[in-house]
């Protein structure tokens, strides 16, 4: 079914034309105005009215295939049959019942050219006109099935990108287990636990998975914890969250790269130095958290860009559509990571 | 046979866990430990032990960067112990007597420390020296960002973006920071291969330059001209040298 601005549009074409008829016809022929608004009318409307057709030519075409011999014979066969039927109820409307004088019908013999050309430049319009719609049609509807496509593949690659948690993480914390059996084996049941409840959260199978930052929180506390006992004491790790800043929603496992290389940068290389801190900054368009750590400017390599940026990126890009959530900034001798979390909507 | 043996590893507990599985071993006699790659070439050069357990992801300098920087005389037997199973093939390169995955096994500890004993009772222990290699290839950069240098005694790690010019001087390489210049047994041929070649371009037989640090390109003789760079360094530009940089910077 054409849609209603369609029906709008194709009337006020008649209306037009329908005018435009009046006051040529007044202009050539001597006639009463009666006269001429009937003929106006009645040679447009028969018109118009045979056009619709025209549409069913459109709505059932083979798709790609409008200027092809085929397609072009295709309308002409159509149009011209319906031009005929026009011409036949002109004829016999205005002829034969308007015009019973003789010099109308001479009338009607004089205008015929022109009225034929007009019948075919309408015809050709209507058409292109139904054509142009209808592939404005077919084209949305192709994009709807676009975005519903590129859904899945975000699905799709989200899942691939699950567990992405760096391995050598849990090959070194066992290592630093192992070695505390032998000299604080309390120590070590307690790493085993410690260790097995952040696996229990990092290894989530549902990689599309939301958690409130609190959840986030309590798993990153747990993943410095485990570091403290391979780095030293010093290691921070409670971090205390406003109430409001609790519940918000984000991916999970997505700070804890950041924290990674937060210890892995700052305080394995600079043992004594305070680790990593963390903030959460809220405006109206988002939630900006914050994880810095101090660094030494003098080691040479400081690798900004890692497999576990990368993977942010990309995980911020699929959840979020923007890529460049994650912000990075050095001052003086403090790195900075920045997450901004866009606040939904409503 | 009593051997020396030093631990150097960042981690604490690693580091016990490795004195605790050297307990009760009848030939070890001492043993030392190291919580960083600094300490560990300096600790190397005074006691010179024997046999050394040797993490490879440390902060500061890694594992590999510390036998790059030691005299070659000077390389002890080395097991390599590290939680990353990619640098296995480098090991081998170095002829390293082992390579141990954390977390370590016990079984798989004392086999090393068989193979090292033997390998120092025939005198066949010591590493091959670190010839060409080591820019960590395999995860990582694909173009060295850093060089590890002695120079009187201290060692200096060079970022890749303070690198100006490097020249060829026999054997060894002149590489030129801004205030300093420093001498590092390598070839300039190494270093073109290594070195990111849309950052620094060879513009003379003897000559490795960062592009973005020339000046100005003045004549000097028919065909050779005279690159000044941005400390006012000077250095010759040869024909084809000449050839590189117009066709880079496209003038």
């Amino acid at each position: 079914m054409p849609a209603p601005g369609f029906l709008v549009f194709y009337l006020s074409l008649w209306v037009c034309c329908t005018l435009v008829h009046y006051i040529l016809l007044g202009g050539y022929a001597d006639l009463g105005t009666g006269f001429l608004a009937l003929d106006a009318f009645i040679t447009q409307t028969s018109l118009f009215l045979l056009l619709l057709p025209l549409w069913f030519l459109v709505r059932f075409r083979k798709k790609g295939k409008d200027y092809s011999l085929a397609g072009i014979v295709n309308a002409l066969v159509g149009g011209g049959l319906l031009l005929g039927i026009w011409y036949v109820v002109m004829r016999e409307s205005l002829v034969g019942l308007l015009y019973t004088e003789t010099g109308a019908g001479e009338l009607f013999r004089n205008t015929l050219g022109l009225r034929i050309a007009f019948g075919f430049l309408a015809g050709l319009a209507v058409y292109h006109f139904f054509l142009a719609s209808r592939l404005h049609r077919e084209a949305r509807e192709a994009n709807e099935r676009q975005v519903e496509l590129e859904g899945l593949v975000l699905q799709t690659e989200l899942q691939a990108l699950k567990n992405q948690l760096n391995p050598h993480f849990i090959y070194n914390s066992l290592n630093a287990i192992s070695s505390l059996t032998l000299t604080d084996p309390e120590k070590a049941r307690e790493m085993v636990v410690k260790l097995s409840d952040f696996l229990r959260y990092a290894l989530k199978q549902d990689a599309l998975e939301m958690t409130t930052l609190e959840k986030e929180m309590n798993a990153i506390e747990l993943y410095l914890e485990i570091e403290k006992v391979r780095f030293g004491e010093q290691l921070n790790h409670r971090f205390r969250l406003e109430e409001q800043d609790k519940n918000l929603e984000l991916p999970g496992l997505i700070l804890q790269p950041l924290f990674e290389n937060a210890v892995k940068h700052g305080v394995q290389q600079l043992p004594g130095q305070p680790g990593p801190a963390f903030r959460v900054i809220g405006n109206e368009k988002e939630t900006i958290l914050e994880v810095s750590n101090h660094f030494d400017p003098a080691l040479g390599r400081f690798k900004g860009e890692g497999v576990g940026l990368e993977n942010i990126r990309n995980r911020l890009r699929l959840h979020y559509g923007n890529g460049q959530l994650l912000q990075l900034e050095k001052l003086g001798n403090v790195y900075f990571a920045r997450l901004h979390i866009p606040k939904p909507a409503n | 046979m009593e051997i020396n043996v030093l631990i150097v590893d960042d981690e604490a507990p690693a580091r016990t866990l490795i004195r605790e599985f050297l307990k009760g071993h009848p030939s070890i006699a001492n043993v030392q430990e190291c919580a960083d790659g600094f300490e560990g070439v300096k600790t190397m050069q005074e006691i010179k032990p024997d046999l050394v357990f040797l993490d490879i992801q440390m902060p500061k300098i890694n594992g590999l960067e510390m036998l790059e920087i030691l005299e070659p005389d000077l390389l002890p037997s080395v097991i390599f112990v590290t939680a990353h199973d990619e640098y296995a093939l480098k090991a081998f390169e170095v002829n390293a007597v082992d390579y141990l995955l954390k977390p370590v096994a016990r079984e798989r500890f004392d086999m090393a420390l068989e193979k090292a004993l033997s390998r120092i009772r025939e005198g066949t222990g010591n590493q091959r020296e670190v010839k060409g290699l080591v820019s960590m290839e395999g995860p990582g950069p694909r173009w060295l960002d850093r060089m590890v240098v002695r120079a009187a005694g201290d060692i200096h790690i060079i970022a890749q973006e303070d690198v100006l010019c490097m020249e060829a001087q026999d054997d060894y390489v002149l590489i030129c920071t801004e205030k300093d210049e420093f001498l590092k047994k390598k070839t300039l041929k190494f270093y073109e291969q290594k070195l990111d070649p849309s950052v620094f371009i060879r513009i003379h037989r003897s000559f490795l330059v960062r592009a973005d640090a020339i000046q100005r390109i003045e004549p000097y003789s028919k065909d050779t001209f005279i690159a000044i760079l941005k400390n006012d360094r000077k250095i010759s530009v040869s024909k084809q040298g000449y050839a590189g940089l117009r066709k880079r910077f496209d003038f």
